[in-house]
């Protein structure tokens, strides 16, 4: 077997694949379960300020066509003082962030303050700020589109906590690189793209919109290509000075190497876990696939990285 | 991977029949399109959009011919009370069916234990169990009272062994079904017959019958069905319906859980999760 233990900045983990928010982590026993079976970290579903049912159902509609989901959960979630307790059941070999939102940069600073005090037995290995979130008002991709906000509140959680802080950012954007700067100069530890790319359904026979909340976000293998290039550019920018966390559509090991070759130092995956009874079987078959291709070009995972540049 | 059919984005239908069970039940029929060959399973669900308001799972309360296919909503929340005033002819959003269903299994005696709404998709149970398998069913219905004890009439029209029980006594014994339970496996106990239990209720009484069945080291042949829990998606994605313990969901790993699964589900009986995901006792 390769060596694929990854440093993502000075955080090291088992091996590259990371559950990505949203899907699975708003329990202590999914995350748990996802960590046991396989992941090298897992993200945990965002938080808030306060409890958030969500938007109406239907706010998860998969799309076989083009394996993907289109959403609008609406962060959903039960507020950052119950959330802590939740987090606070998590087994302690288990390697978790925490996934983020809110609408100022107190606010983020608020919940950072509150999680470090909470989780001192178990800290998580970074805080992930949610600045692109599709389909919720005043919050993600509200403040993570304009790089004089990013910066603001990426400067504020930094000054807040010793945990590393990694930003998750929005392919709904002209420029996505303008943001990674500031998120970058503010001193962010690690960039996590993409989050889901604005969509929605509309049903031909009642003529309305199917989701909930009209329009939602799409994730799943139909974005793909969206989040190489993204992750292609953002290195090309910045090289390999930040880590970068490539995220979008991978439901295989080819994929992941792709990301990996634009210029990924971790994966994240998500939407593929619809095709999978236990996660345990996609986590093992990435690795294997990994494994087996790094020695076929008998390199080393970290010589991956960004080779599609050279 | 479930190879089942699936309709994965809402199919729009019309109500072909809408009857009322009870002041605040009713039975809503819609006809697939045939093609599909969806062939559910008793205890699977079927997500039920109300445009413009919201969507929520309903267990199938019975299909025929793989066409004719029933759901009974009991009014308990805003979606469901609107649903109660929809009208033949109008437009509902299906998808479905999802999640883990009630196994056949290969035992002699099936009983079977519905509390109040519990008994909708029992009905589908019992059916199938009626034209496919000889075995003996024997039904312990029970309701808070007399009124909500749904499809009496359709049951009391097969060959079935029923045991009424009310809470308020007003019909057949009085108290609770699990009483009911636990005399008739300790008369099991001399005949060497095996027995399979189905059970769908208020999750206190399904976690009575546990209870129960465990004494008489019978919960691996036990399967319970808690549909009544919160379920956004349908397929173990969003996490919304997560048990505590060792992290499975209702709306993929269930609804039906053996009884040796549901030992590990440490909020099994005692925690439920609303849209949010903060606990609120049962």
């Amino acid at each position: 077997m390769t060596e694929l233990q990854t440093l993502i900045g000075t955080v090291r983990i088992r091996n590259p694949i990371i559950l990505s928010s949203g899907i699975w982590g708003s329990t202590y026993s999914t995350l748990n379960r996802a960590y046991k079976e396989g992941f090298g970290a897992v993200t945990t579903k965002s938080v808030g300020l306060n409890p958030r049912k969500g938007h109406p159902n239907p706010s998860v509609i998969y799309i076989p066509e083009i394996k993907s989901i289109l959403n609008a959960v609406g962060l959903a979630n039960p507020g950052y003082d119950a959330f802590s307790e939740e987090l606070r059941e998590i087994n302690h070999e288990v390697k978790y962030s925490v996934s983020i939102f809110g609408s100022s940069s107190t606010e983020f600073q608020q919940i950072i303050q509150h999680m470090d005090n909470n989780l001192t037995g178990n800290t998580p290995i970074a805080y992930e700020l949610n600045l692109s979130c599709p389909h919720a008002k005043k919050v993600g991709i509200a403040v993570g589109t304009d790089p004089n906000i990013v910066y603001t509140i990426v400067e504020a959680c930094k000054v807040r906590t010793k945990v590393p802080i990694w930003v998750k950012l929005t392919p709904n954007i002209t420029n996505i690189k303008s943001v990674a700067e500031s998120a970058i100069s503010a001193g962010a530890d690690a960039i996590v793209a993409i989050n889901t790319i604005k969509a929605m359904m509309i049903d031909i026979h009642i003529k309305k919109p199917v989701l909930g909340n009209i329009s939602g976000g799409l994730s799943g293998q139909a974005i793909k290509p969206i989040g190489v290039r993204v992750i292609y550019d953002l290195y090309e920018r910045f090289g390999s000075e930040i880590p970068l966390v490539g995220v979008g559509g991978i439901s295989s090991w080819q994929d992941a190497i792709e990301y990996i070759l634009a210029g990924a130092t971790a994966i994240q995956i998500g939407s593929a876990l619809i095709d999978y009874d236990a996660p345990q079987t996609l986590v093992h078959n990435i690795l294997n696939g990994l494994n087996e291709y790094l020695s076929r070009e008998g390199k080393s995972f970290s010589q991956l990285r960004g080779l599609a540049h050279e | 991977m479930n190879k089942q059919n699936r309709i994965e984005i809402p199919l729009c239908l019309t109500i072909t029949d809408l009857v009322f069970e009870g002041e605040k039940t009713a039975t809503f029929s819609f006809h697939l399109p045939a093609n599909l060959e969806l062939d559910p399973i008793p205890g699977q669900y079927f997500m039920l959009w109300l445009p413009g308001d919201d969507e929520i799972p309903i267990s199938i309360s019975q299909i025929e011919n793989n066409e004719k296919i029933q759901f009974t909503i009991c009014s308990k929340g805003q979606t469901s009370a609107n649903f109660l005033r929809m009208n033949k002819g109008d437009l509902v959003g299906l998808r479905g069916p999802y999640g883990n269903g009630f196994d056949i299994s290969d035992k002699e005696v099936a009983i079977i234990i519905a509390g109040g709404m519990g008994i909708a998709p029992l009905r589908f149970i019992i059916s199938t169990l009626i034209s496919r398998t000889q075995k003996k069913i024997l039904l312990i219905h029970g309701a808070r009272t007399h009124d909500e004890l749904f499809f009496k009439e359709e049951l009391n029209n097969t060959d079935i062994d029923i045991r009424y029980c009310t809470d308020d006594g007003s019909f057949g014994f009085h108290g609770f079904p699990t009483i009911i339970l636990e005399e008739i496996l300790q008369k099991a106990q001399q005949k060497n017959l095996s027995h399979e239990i189905y059970s769908c209720g208020p999750e206190k009484m399904l976690k009575g019958i546990l209870d129960i069945v465990n004494q008489f080291n019978l919960e691996k042949n036990a399967q319970f069905s808690l549909a009544d829990r919160y379920i956004r998606c349908g397929f173990g994605i969003c996490g919304s319906c997560y048990l505590d313990g060792v992290g499975l969901s209702i709306c993929r790993d269930g609804p039906v859980f053996r009884g040796d699964v549901l030992q590990k589900i440490t909020d099994f009986g005692s925690f439920g999760r609303n849209a949010n995901g903060s606990k609120y006792p049962l």
